[in-house]
């Protein structure tokens, strides 16, 4: 319940709010949490399970191998997405399956799906980074005024 | 389920601090004149970065006066990589002032130097695969 709703209202409304806002279920923040944590580190334990195949059995180095490593997991929870089994993992996981890269791949997968119906441009094309597109714009801001900060400070500051 | 979380985090910090310890002491392979191309530059630069103590193991080649190194820094000193890898590469070259050093904590190349070793221990090795390994390996550690 937000603050700014609990103006202008009557009393018998306000007791209501009282009423209701008892028998209001709690959420299990400290649950929720853990179960984030966990599935959050299960699926970096993947990640980094992929990475180390890539850098034993192929030709990359530990540092080239994250490329493939991100394109392996973005892959598999597309796919995920697709069959519909990541919506289920992720009522599970809350966070845990939201941060991660897969979560992200999960949010443009699922709009392109969800929008296909409207036609390929106007629909998939124009939906697709409904969720994601906040994320490339604050992301691309973020990373474009740190730059600047760190020319300023190499430039002027000798850093 | 609550009792089920606590003893889960419990157990989380117990094996965390598990981690301590079981310290081996690893000497570095030493191939000296046995294997296929003169290993004592490699064999002197490996003792001196092993005497550093964030090294736990570490494995090398050389040839002629190229001298390629790959350390295996404890856990925790893991977050100062770089300054190990500089620390390192600036005695190995005080000691050998006009070799080329080329010192890398990639797991990668820890893999690749390894197999080296043996088959240098082994002579399984010519000396131009031998050539052609490290010329990849170089560019490895540059890319």
């Amino acid at each position: 319940m937000s603050s700014s709703k609990k103006k202008n209202v009557t009393p018998a409304q306000e007791n209501y709010q009282k009423l209701a806002s008892k028998h209001e279920q709690k959420r299990p923040v400290a649950k929720n949490c853990i179960r984030a944590f966990l599935v959050g580190g299960f699926v970096c334990l993947v990640g980094q399970g992929i990475h180390v195949f890539y850098y034993t059995f192929f030709d990359f180095t530990q540092r080239t191998a994250s490329d493939p490593t991100v394109a392996t997991l973005i892959f598999v929870s597309v796919l995920l997405t697709g069959f519909g089994v990541y919506d289920r993992f992720a009522q599970f996981a809350g966070a845990g399956t939201a941060v991660p890269v897969t979560g992200f791949a999960n949010s443009v997968a699922s709009a392109a799906i969800e929008h296909r119906t409207e036609g390929y441009v106007l629909g998939v094309g124009g939906n697709m980074f409904k969720l994601a597109g906040s994320v490339i714009v604050f992301g691309t801001v973020a990373a474009f005024v740190i730059a600047i900060i760190k020319t300023m400070l190499v430039q002027w500051g000798g850093l | 389920m609550k009792g089920l979380i606590k003893a889960i985090l419990v157990l989380c910090f117990l094996s965390g601090c598990q981690m301590l310890g079981a310290e081996q002491d690893i000497r570095p392979m030493q191939l000296s004149q046995n294997a296929v191309i003169d290993q004592e530059y490699a064999d002197e630069a490996k003792k001196i970065i092993l005497s550093m103590e964030e090294v736990v193991e570490i494995k090398g080649v050389s040839q002629k006066t190229d001298i390629y190194l790959a350390p295996r820094v404890k856990h925790f000193d893991r977050f100062r990589l770089k300054e190990i890898r500089k620390y390192g590469y600036d005695s190995v070259k005080k000691r050998y002032p006009d070799a080329t050093v080329h010192v890398s904590t990639d797991q990668k190349i820890f893999m690749e130097l390894e197999k080296l070793e043996q088959e240098l221990k082994n002579k399984t090795i010519s000396e131009e695969r031998m050539e052609k390994k490290l010329k990849k390996l170089d560019e490895m550690m540059k890319g």
